[in-house]
């Protein structure tokens, strides 16, 4: 599978089209923003401010995680024993405070046994990060709030991911993730419509390259993404 | 002015929050999905529809072709507001008044479609 990967199959005819237009409608949020600004009232302004900051910062994730998948066949990416529990709950911290003024529906179940995993600081964050904001936009309206886990598997590794409970995943796309079709461009997924498959394919790099293994369970309320990692055999003192 | 009966069925709810106060001096509901919009439309008929293409569900097109199935509904007038180039496209027939360029319009030309829209 490495090799399939490092054989540059991403497909950029198809893709640049998806990376166009996944970077178009935050530039068409902002720039109609910016335009109601003149007329907005203080109470507004203040309003179109955050909302401004948020779609900046959504942007700029992208294009740094679009970036990091160009380097990602460079070996800048170190691997290291790293807690997946301490990363998760900067993610949370993160996520917690940019959505403020409108609580997420996230809960989350850790493992009890401390655990270390081998993976690269900032891809695991990106890719854990991106589990979460997948599911908060596509289960925001649901009663059921989305469970981000992290758990031991039967192989010896760390599962980590979130169940969510919007639109169950295309059985297509189902397939693409376990075939690891996934890893040579992004694909559109139908039932969760905004969704190029963008985010999905910048996981499934990031993932990868970590030596870890992209999975999905499908729900007949939602659906479960997850990654599993390699356990650190160094000794962890984390809690 | 009169005062319209407005229904925004746009997936972005921060784009969707921008419409309403863009139309401030009418009356706006917001929809993400066409069949919460259908359902409410059931309800009560509004004076005008600003739809997006690309929403939750089924798409805007299927929308469009369920409100050209009852005579009442047809007479809706609708203003597509997406990110897509539908310019060259002849909508009439669908009720569409007038189609928006997400990427080019002014908050003002919003404004404007619905004071000319009936």
């Amino acid at each position: 599978m490495k090799r399939e990967v490092n054989d540059d199959l991403f497909d950029w005819n198809s893709s640049l089209i998806t990376l166009a237009h996944e970077l178009k409608s935050p530039l068409v949020l902002i720039r109609q923003l910016t335009l109601s600004l003149d007329d907005a009232s203080q109470k507004d302004t203040e309003l179109i401010a955050r909302q401004l900051s948020l779609t900046t910062d959504r942007t700029l994730r992208l294009v740094t995680d679009l970036t990091r998948v160009s380097r990602l066949e460079d070996a800048m990416f170190e691997m290291q024993p790293l807690s997946p529990r301490k990363i998760c709950e900067d993610v949370i911290f993160t996520i917690t405070s940019r959505h403020s003024s409108n609580v997420p529906t996230l809960t989350t179940s850790y493992t009890k046994k401390p655990t270390l995993i081998i993976a690269h600081p900032d891809l695991l964050t990106s890719v854990i990060h991106n589990f979460c904001e997948n599911a908060l936009h596509y289960s925001g309206g649901q009663k059921s709030p989305s469970r981000l886990f992290i758990k031991p598997t039967r192989q010896n590794q760390i599962r980590i991911g979130v169940r969510d409970f919007g639109p169950c995943l295309p059985l297509d796309i189902w397939r693409d993730i376990k075939s690891h079709k996934i890893l040579t461009r992004p694909q559109s997924i139908s039932a969760r419509p905004q969704s190029s498959g963008l985010g999905l394919y910048i996981t499934s790099r990031f993932v990868h390259a970590m030596h870890g293994r992209l999975g999905c369970v499908r729900h007949r309320d939602g659906t479960t993404i997850y990654a599993d990692f390699p356990l650190s055999t160094q000794l962890s003192f984390q809690l | 002015m009169t005062r319209k009966l407005i229904y925004i069925i746009e997936d972005d709810q921060v784009l969707a929050a921008h419409f309403v106060r863009t139309l401030k001096n009418h009356t706006t509901e917001t929809f993400t999905n066409g069949i919460d919009a259908i359902k409410r439309i059931d309800q009560q008929l509004p004076d005008l529809i600003i739809l997006d293409v690309i929403i939750d569900g089924p798409s805007a097109f299927s929308l469009l072709h369920e409100l050209q199935s009852y005579t009442d509904t047809a007479q809706i007038p609708i203003i597509i507001c997406s990110s897509l180039d539908l310019t060259q496209y002849d909508l009439t027939l669908y009720g569409v008044v007038r189609v928006l360029d997400k990427s080019t319009m002014h908050p003002d030309d919003l404004v404007e479609a619905v004071s000319y829209a009936r």
